[in-house]
Order: structure tokens, then C-alpha cells, then sequence
């Protein structure tokens, strides 16, 4: 029952930050219809130069993220007006979003070489923030970290729930996202709202990002971004589309994958973990293709 | 009048659909005319011919790595390039191809054509199972779905130590004869052949198969159905496209295709690791596909000999290219490893494919003779006709 409890809440942890980086991605597939796997860019970066402010420069931790979320955002707008944009202008074919989605694999994989440049490739360590000291209630002891994680996430992701259902550029947003023309018609600006939504998505992935380069003994390395592909069953888990949807579906995927690396014996072998979700995945798609908490139409996108 | 009218319409639609048909006949011909028919048979004598002169295991190694991936890319570009699926599940099939036919044609000693089929057949049927699933997903969700089969296939494959030797790897002794030829030791006269000349000979061969199989299903009755779909769902299945059949064929088609790449990815490696079917393979055929020209019949090809060509020529030049770790600068500083140039060039070179040409080297190369035409009309002088 300890164990039970210790591995549920570093699952919830783990599956917190797979809700932010799917959080991510579906904010800016629904303000601008496509889909950008960067996000899992500013996933690596954020960490890094969190470290190379926070650590290297010797800035306060608070103030190293704030550069550090400035300098994501930076690139990925820029990134979005000089590439994104001009291939979704091209407009008509078949193959836009791949493209869009191809370009973005090619940026991703090259950005894990141009960190190993700057950074070198051994694991770097950001003195934790966090604490490491572990918290006992009674006889379960859970990572300080693993509560820091939950509890960041809960304020984000309270945020961004308010931020899409109570003000009017959250509502803008959900409008382009249901039928862009109408949404001009009312006189929303796409531009703007586009804009908002990869500010909102730029700070999910780099929160995830510097989250996960304090994990215990991992450190920030260059392999930090393989999480954005991790983070996407939650899509289809969640159902796609509703930021409730696929943040329930990050953290279950985060519990199901805990809990299967915690409870399966040795015989199943290395890597069963992050196997288990995928196999969930695809048995849900057999018998639920809508997602758990999703609509059918919404995945049409 | 009515009748008349009526007549002249009959008559009319006749007439028309008379010589469709005659087109489509035409049309659907193995080979169109003399002159791809000589074409076929210059590149039967070349596949033969040319490993038989060439000794450098440099350019053995480089052109039996564009054959072979070439296989592989005319699978995704089935999928991708004609059917306008997406998919980053092709490592997947292409390991389950490497994986069988080691099984079969190294561990079993069945002969060169049965491994060849059994893990074309294996794939294909792979791919068929994944149709219920896909069927059900569009755009980015089907992404994710194929996505899933690399992770599970790495689980898969690392974990079953028997067939793939887990994370050391498995040597692929294949059985290389068909019939009374030996690929792995070719004796021609008095003169014996080596290994790799053997595979470059069989790889040629296989890949012009390939191309003539896509190009041709392509041009079928499914195959017309297939680009249908892509360009206009809805419509193609009122004209009585099948959705089922089309996906079915797709599916197969392309994963088949990818098992066949793997089976001869591990002839020409003769060992085989479960850690090169990774992600970033799944991403190679697709740039692959994209330089050379997606929805193009050499595309493909075109695309793996020059993408092949690509960390050979990068390990030779590393020294002269900028922002390049060279070994004397030491450890600090900035600088891309050697190592992870090619990921880089796969990389920008997908972004600048897709941002500048799109249609691929296929593509660039049309634009090219088109440009050569207008330059020599222009040296003419203009006749009245001519705007």
C-alpha cells in the first residue's frame, strides 16, 4: 500500500508533465489548426538555459526562467513567420500539416545536435530547485520534487482553464478553433489569437521542460525532448482537442506507466514502462475510438 | 426534336466512352510503348552489369544503400506521396522485414525468393491489421498511432532475445541463391564475384521491380481510387471508391514494401540491431521521399542514392565544413559532433525540401528540362502563331 501510494503520486508528477506538453500542443492545434511538434524543441531548451542563466550566471532561479521562457517564445514566433507560416500559406495540397509536422521533426532533431553543441552531451545538473528532501506522512515518503511538479502544474493548468473559459480571447480562441471564418466575421483576429496560443503553449513546454530537468538523477540532457512523443497518446487517450481531456489523459498515462515500471517483474524486461501506454492506446482506440473524454468530431482535425 | 436531340447525345456519349475505353486499355498496359520497353531492358542490363565492374566498396556500399532504402521509400511514398497518409511507423515494418528474414533465411536456411516474400507477406499483413485502427483516425491522430509502433516495436524486439538478440544484436547469415546463381559468391566465366557486388546485383534488380510494381498498381484501377482519396475523400467514395479496399491496398503496399527494404538492410549488413529501427529511420525515409519527389515514380530511388550518398560525403568533409567539433578543438566551446551532422542535414534538409521545393529533385529536375525547352524556343525566332 506505501509503495502503491509513492509510485501513484510520482505517477501523477510524471503524468502532470505530460499534460503540459500535450496542453501545448493542443493549444496551438486548435487556435491554428496545425499541429507543431517544436513544442518538444522549446521542451529542450527551456531547461538549458535555465541552467546556463540559473547555474552559469548565477541569476535567481525565478528570473532564469522568466529569460528562459522570453528566449522560447522569441524563437518559436520567429520560427513560426519565417517557416511555419509560409508552408501553411502555400495552402491546397493534401500534405500541409505533414509538412508542417515534417519540417518541425527536421527542426526538432537538429536542435538536439545544435544543444550537444552548445551544452555538450553530458547530463547537466540545474542544484534542484526543487529540494530533494523527502516528505513522510506517516510510513509513505514522497519526493519533495514529485509535490513541486503537482502543484506548479495544478496553478498552470488553473491558469490556462481560466484563461480559455472566462475571458474573451479565451473564447476568441475556442472560436477560431470551431469555424475560423465565422470567428473573422466577428471580428476576431486570427493573428492574435494564433499569437496568444503559442505564448500560452511556449510557456507549458518550457514549465514541463525545466520540471523535467530537475528529475532525480537525470539532470537535463539532450534526450529531454523524446517526452513530446511520449506526452502524445495523451491526445488520443484524452479524447483530443478539450484541455480537460488531454490533460486527464497525460496524467493517467503518467500513472499507467509508473505503475507498470513499479509492478512488472523483472521478466518483463527494460523499457515495459513506457511500452504499457501505447499498448493501452491503441486497446482504447479498439474499443473507444473517441477518446475517454472526447467527442468523434473533434479528431477529424 | 426531343429525339434528336437525344440521338446526337447517345451517339455522342458512345463515341466518347468507346475511346476512353481504348485509353484506358492503352493506358493500363504494362508498358506503354517501345520506348520504355528498351528502358526496362537497358536497366535490366545495367543492374547486372554494373556490379560486375565496380570494385570500389565505397561506391558498392553507396549504391546498394540507395537501392535498398529506395525500397523502403516507395513504401512510405505509397503511403504518403499517393495516398496522402501520414505515418512515422516505418522503422517498424522495416525491422519486422529484417527480423523475418533472418528468421527464416538465416536460422530456417529457407532459399533467397522464399525469405524475400515470407517477410514482405509478414509486413504486409502487419500493415493490414493496422488498417481497423487507421480507419478510424485523420491527420495528426493517425501520426500518433504509427508513432506507437516504433516504441512498441523497440519494447518488442529488445525484449525478445531469441529472434533479435536483444540489444547486442543478431548476425544475418542469408542464404543468397536462386537456382543455380550464388549472389553471395558470383562465379561468371573464370571470374569469381565478392559479397557486396553480389547484393548491389540482387538490390538493383529488386528495386526495379519495386518501381515497376508501385508505378503500375498506381496506374490500376485501386491505385487511381487511392490518389482519389487523397485529393478528395468524400467524392472518390461517392464514385465508388472504397475506403476499406483503398486503405487496404495502401497499407499493405507500403508496409510490405517496408518489410522487403529491412530483409535486405540486413543482407547487406549481415547484422542486424534492434536499435537502428529507431524513430529517427522512420524519419529518414520520409526525408528520402521528400528530396526525391513525393507521388513520383523514381522519386524514391532518386532521393535514397543522394540521401545515402549524404554522411559519406559529410565524414569526408567534415574538417572544411563550419560550426563542425574538430578533434584538436578539446571538449569546451561550440561545436556540432561529427556524429550528429547527418541528423542535422536530414533535418534542414526537410525544412528547406518542403519551405523551397516542394515536388523534390523529381521535381526539380522536370523544372529544369522545362526551362531548357523555353530557352531553346526562345533562341528561335517567333512565328505568328507563337504568343
Amino acid at each position: 500500500m506505501t509503495d502503491f501510494i509513492q509510485l501513484l503520486v510520482s505517477g501523477i508528477a510524471l503524468g502532470c508533465l505530460y499534460g503540459l506538453v500535450a496542453l501545448s500542443f493542443v493549444i496551438v492545434l486548435r487556435a491554428t489548426g496545425v499541429f507543431n511538434i517544436l513544442q518538444g524543441g522549446v521542451v529542450l531548451f527551456a531547461p538549458y538555459l535555465v541552467y546556463a542563466f540559473h547555474v552559469q550566471k548565477g541569476l535567481p532561479f525565478g528570473i532564469a526562467l522568466l529569460i528562459a521562457a522570453v528566449i522560447c517564445m522569441a524563437g518559436a514566433l520567429l520560427l513560426d513567420r519565417i517557416v511555419f507560416r509560409p508552408i501553411a500559406r502555400r495552402g491546397g495540397t493534401h500534405g500541409q500539416f505533414f509538412a508542417v509536422l515534417m519540417v518541425a521533426m527536421g527542426l526538432l532533431t537538429a536542435s538536439e545536435a545544435l544543444v550537444i553543441a552548445i551544452w555538450g552531451s553530458q547530463p547537466l545538473s540545474m542544484h534542484d530547485p526543487w529540494g530533494l528532501a523527502k516528505i513522510s506522512i506517516g510510513s509513505v515518503s514522497l519526493t519533495s520534487r514529485d509535490l513541486s511538479v503537482i502543484g506548479v502544474a495544478l496553478v498552470l493548468l488553473a491558469a490556462f482553464w481560466f484563461l480559455l473559459q472566462r475571458t474573451t480571447i479565451g473564447v476568441s480562441m475556442r472560436a477560431v478553433a470551431s469555424d475560423n471564418e465565422a470567428a473573422r466575421i466577428q471580428g476576431i483576429n486570427p493573428a492574435v489569437v494564433s499569437g496568444v496560443a503559442w505564448v500560452c503553449a511556449t510557456i507549458a513546454a518550457v514549465m514541463a521542460g525545466t520540471m523535467l530537468g530537475t528529475e532525480v538523477g537525470g539532470g537535463i540532457n539532450s534526450t529531454i525532448d523524446q517526452v513530446s512523443f511520449l506526452a502524445l497518446p495523451a491526445l488520443i487517450i484524452g479524447g483530443g482537442g478539450s484541455v480537460f481531456g488531454c490533460v486527464a489523459g497525460g496524467v493517467l498515462l503518467g500513472i499507467l506507466q509508473t505503475l507498470a515500471a513499479g509492478y512488472a517483474p523483472a521478466s518483463f524486461g527494460a523499457g515495459f514502462g513506457e511500452f504499457v501506454p501505447w499498448v493501452a492506446m491503441i486497446l482504447l482506440l479498439v474499443v473507444r475510438p473517441s477518446g475517454l473524454f472526447g467527442s468523434s468530431e473533434l479528431r477529424r482535425a | 426534336m426531343d429525339t434528336a436531340i437525344t440521338r446526337v447525345e447517345v451517339d455522342h456519349g458512345e463515341a466518347t466512352s468507346a475511346s476512353y475505353d481504348r485509353l484506358i486499355r492503352r493506358e493500363m498496359r504494362l508498358t506503354k510503348s517501345w520506348w520504355s520497353r528498351a528502358a526496362i531492358v537497358a536497366y535490366i542490363v545495367l543492374a547486372i552489369g554494373l556490379p560486375l565492374e565496380l570494385t570500389n566498396s565505397l561506391w558498392l556500399s553507396l549504391l546498394t544503400s540507395g537501392a535498398v532504402y529506395g525500397i523502403g521509400a516507395l513504401g512510405i511514398n505509397v503511403l504518403n506521396g499517393y495516398a496522402g497518409h501520414a505515418s512515422l511507423g516505418h522503422a517498424f515494418f522495416v525491422s519486422v522485414g529484417a527480423f523475418v528474414a533472418i528468421q527464416t533465411g538465416s536460422t530456417w536456411g529457407w532459399p533467397l525468393p522464399l525469405w524475400l516474400i515470407a517477410a514482405a507477406v509478414v509486413g504486409g499483413a502487419l500493415g493490414v491489421l493496422l488498417v481497423p485502427l487507421a480507419m478510424r483516425l485523420r491527420g495528426i491522430y493517425e501520426i500518433i498511432l504509427t508513432l506507437g509502433l516504433v516504441y512498441i516495436g523497440t519494447y518488442i524486439f529488445t525484449n525478445w532475445r531469441g529472434l533479435t538478440g536483444g540489444s547486442t544484436g543478431v548476425p544475418a547469415q542469408l542464404k543468397m541463391n536462386l537456382g543455380f546463381i550464388d549472389f553471395s559468391q558470383m562465379i561468371i566465366g573464370n571470374e569469381m564475384y565478392t559479397y557486396e557486388q553480389g547484393v548491389l546485383m540482387l538490390s538493383l534488380l529488386l528495386v526495379g521491380l519495386c518501381v515497376l510494381l508501385v508505378h503500375n498498381v498506381m496506374r490500376s484501377r485501386t491505385g487511381r481510387a487511392i490518389v482519389a482519396s487523397r485529393d478528395g475523400a468524400l467524392a472518390a467514395e461517392v464514385v465508388g471508391a472504397s475506403p476499406i479496399r483503398t486503405r487496404l491496398t495502401t497499407y499493405s503496399l507500403s508496409s510490405g514494401l517496408a518489410a522487403l527494404c529491412g530483409a535486405m538492410l540486413a543482407a547487406q549488413l549481415r547484422y542486424v540491431n534492434e536499435n537502428q529501427f529507431n524513430l529517427q529511420l522512420s524519419v529518414q525515409f520520409i526525408v528520402i521521399m521528400i528530396v526525391g519527389g513525393a507521388a513520383t515514380t523514381w522519386g524514391p530511388v532518386i532521393g535514397a542514392l543522394a540521401v545515402s550518398a549524404l554522411p559519406i560525403y559529410i565524414t569526408t568533409y567534415a574538417s572544411s565544413i563550419p560550426f563542425v567539433k574538430q578533434p584538436t578543438d578539446g571538449t569546451s566551446g561550440f561545436g556540432i559532433m561529427p556524429g550528429q551532422l547527418s541528423l542535422v542535414a536530414y533535418g534542414l534538409l526537410l525544412a528547406v525540401f518542403l519551405v523551397l521545393q516542394p515536388s523534390g529533385l523529381v521535381g526539380l529536375a522536370k523544372s529544369g528540362v522545362v526551362l531548357g525547352r523555353r530557352a531553346v524556343r526562345l533562341g528561335r525566332p517567333r512565328t505568328a502563331t507563337e504568343g
